[in-house]
């Protein structure tokens, strides 16, 4: 074995609310486990921490993160490639590769931001919302001046807020939704998260003051720049967000930060053989589940917004839940079934105030139009959405025929910004989105560094080596 | 708002210094550097859009090693950071 090889009771991919809560829970059995995140630091999106100097970190030693449970062992900046045939997760750290093997698996790697591309949203100063929060919260540098935060959903309100107490301008902020009459009963529903609705509050309050302008029921025609952005041309959207006939209204800014939702980063569950399945309501793949947050392969856990986005709060809860019941089966232990009741009965009110939250800003169907025919809509492979149309119009019928037709999500995102966006497409052209297999997941689902397959330290034996490079190299060829 | 600690790194061949304790895209960003790579059919330059590690719109290659997110990585003293900005950047399609 490997010097960095690891064996134990519990693997847990991703250091979030989620996963930290698995960790915490079977800690406290005594349980041997690893969490591992791409981060150098612990927390998720949610709770980002500050980046530490590298040479400062190795002089805190391990057990300095006081995120991470006693007892736990955990590797920052370590990649989960996919796993083996033998269920072996294939990990890398600074191009080293090893390979950990538990009893039980729990994914917990979060989601990734929804984005429906408009024209110029590859220009440079286009990002996501979560971009710009981890540039804030993550390095306290946010290199633009005047910003315009569009899309939908309450994350809008947050990163603006974010922005004003930064000291940055915001433009003004573009709610694409329009709460009418009809959404009182989920505006009610989101009552039962008090605490979240007056977080909200607080941040329209802090816009408020700041004198920025909320409009809601609009939506950005385009991104304006030549190389960089100089502004932004909105348009009043119908019920249906498509943009109604009517002159734009120009808003000058150096920044455009979207965010239409998030989608479940589902990819290691689906390399991993998990079954997937479509989401209406929150209008996400996720892994199929049971009441312990077992997914359809023997052993293997999925919490939290990989599967199936819905926050911090629902992530922890379902960690909570997830870790008692496998340190109950792991030890043979009881389970505490009052703990258990407690903590469901918090999670059946929170999915109350999400059910809610996601009707109220759900995007509509009139979204498939905002791309216009020139506008990339797979990033990597630079494929516009006028190839996709033309592939949909002679016969691609699902997301894997579509990636194969167009290149379209085959580049190093793997259809992870464009995936969802296609799935739209598709929809818009009277296909079910619940009908179509998902995207197609092979390993590695993140890029394995070549210099880690060629690295002398991977070589101490070979056996199982081999194995990895044919796989990548099959990869290459592909 | 700035960390006020300074490292120096290698930047495309130049010696410079930026903030420490910071990812590489930022302390690039603090230099004014936006544009890690350009887009390989029209030569359009791209900057970080995701910033969690989805997109690898920010890659760029530290010591040798290609392809390594610089939303993700935290900046260290004596890196060599190479940008893909030349007229052959982008991505091997």
């Amino acid at each position: 074995m490997r010097e960095r090889d690891w064996d134990g009771d519990l693997l847990v991919i991703g250091a979030g609310p989620g996963g930290l809560a698995v960790a915490a829970e079977c800690a406290r059995h005594g349980l041997r486990i690893l969490t591992v995140d791409e981060n150098q630091r612990p927390g998720g999106q949610i709770a980002r921490q500050r980046f530490l100097d590298p040479g400062e970190a190795a002089a805190r030693g391990a057990g300095a993160e006081p995120l991470i449970p006693a007892g736990v062992t955990f590797r920052p900046e370590t990649v989960c490639h996919g796993f083996d045939g033998s269920g072996r997760a294939v990990l890398s750290r600074h191009g080293e590769l090893f390979h950990a093997r538990a009893e039980r698996v729990v994914l917990a790697t979060g989601a990734t931001e929804k984005i429906l591309p408009v024209p110029g949203w590859t220009l440079p100063g286009v990002m996501t919302a979560g971009a710009a929060q981890t540039f804030l919260k993550g390095s306290g540098i946010f290199p633009y001046k005047r910003v315009l935060v569009a899309g939908t959903g309450p994350i809008l309100l947050a990163v603006a807020s974010q922005l004003i107490q930064a000291g940055i301008r915001v433009a003004g902020v573009v709610e694409a939704a329009r709460p009418g009459h009809r959404q009182w009963p989920d505006a009610a529903r989101t009552l039962a998260a008090p605490r979240l609705v007056a977080q909200g509050a607080g941040y329209a309050t802090r816009l408020l003051r700041a004198g920025v302008r909320v409009r809601v029921g609009t939506g950005v025609r385009r991104i304006e720049g030549n190389g960089e952005v100089t502004g932004v041309c909105l348009g009043r959207l119908r019920g249906d967000w498509s943009f109604a006939d009517e002159p734009g209204e120009h808003v000058a800014c150096d920044a455009v930060l979207l965010n239409h939702g998030f989608s479940s980063a589902t990819e290691l569950a689906a390399q991993r053989g998990a079954d997937i399945e479509w989401d209406e309501q929150r209008l996400t793949w996720r892994p199929v589940r049971d009441g312990a947050f077992r997914t359809t392969v023997a052993g293997v856990h999925a919490v939290g917004d990989c599967a199936g986005v819905g926050g911090a709060q629902i992530a922890e809860l379902e960690g909570r839940i997830a870790g008692a019941v496998i340190s109950a089966e792991l030890t043979g232990q009881a389970y505490d079934r009052r703990r258990l009741r407690l903590l469901r009965g918090r999670l059946s009110r929170l999915e109350t105030f999400r059910g809610g939250m996601d009707r109220l800003f759900a995007p509509g169907p009139g979204a498939a139009s905002w791309p216009a025919a020139r506008t990339p809509v797979c990033r990597c492979q630079e494929v516009p959405r006028a190839e996709l149309d033309e592939a949909i119009a002679h016969g691609a019928a699902d997301l894997h025929s579509l990636k194969l037709w167009t290149r379209a999500g085959m580049g190093p995102c793997q259809a992870r910004i464009c995936g969802p966006v296609m799935s739209l497409l598709l929809a818009a052209r009277g296909h079910e989105i619940a009908r179509l297999a998902p995207v197609s997941v092979r390993f590695p689902v993140r890029p394995l560094p070549l210099g880690a397959l060629c690295h002398p330290r991977n070589h101490r034996e070979g056996e199982h080596d081999h194995e990895d490079v044919r796989v990548a190299d099959q990869r290459l060829r592909d | 708002m700035t960390s006020p600690a300074k490292v120096p790194i290698v930047l495309d061949g130049a010696l410079t210094e930026v903030p420490a304790a910071v990812s590489v895209a930022a302390a690039l960003a603090a230099r004014g550097r936006l544009v890690l790579r350009t887009s390989r059919t029209t030569g359009e330059p791209r900057a970080v859009f995701c910033g969690m590690g989805a997109c690898h719109e920010c890659v760029v290659t530290i010591d040798g090693n290609p392809g390594v997110r610089a939303c993700l990585t935290p900046v260290a003293s004596g890196m060599r950071i190479e940008t893909r900005t030349a007229a052959d950047g982008g991505l091997p399609r």
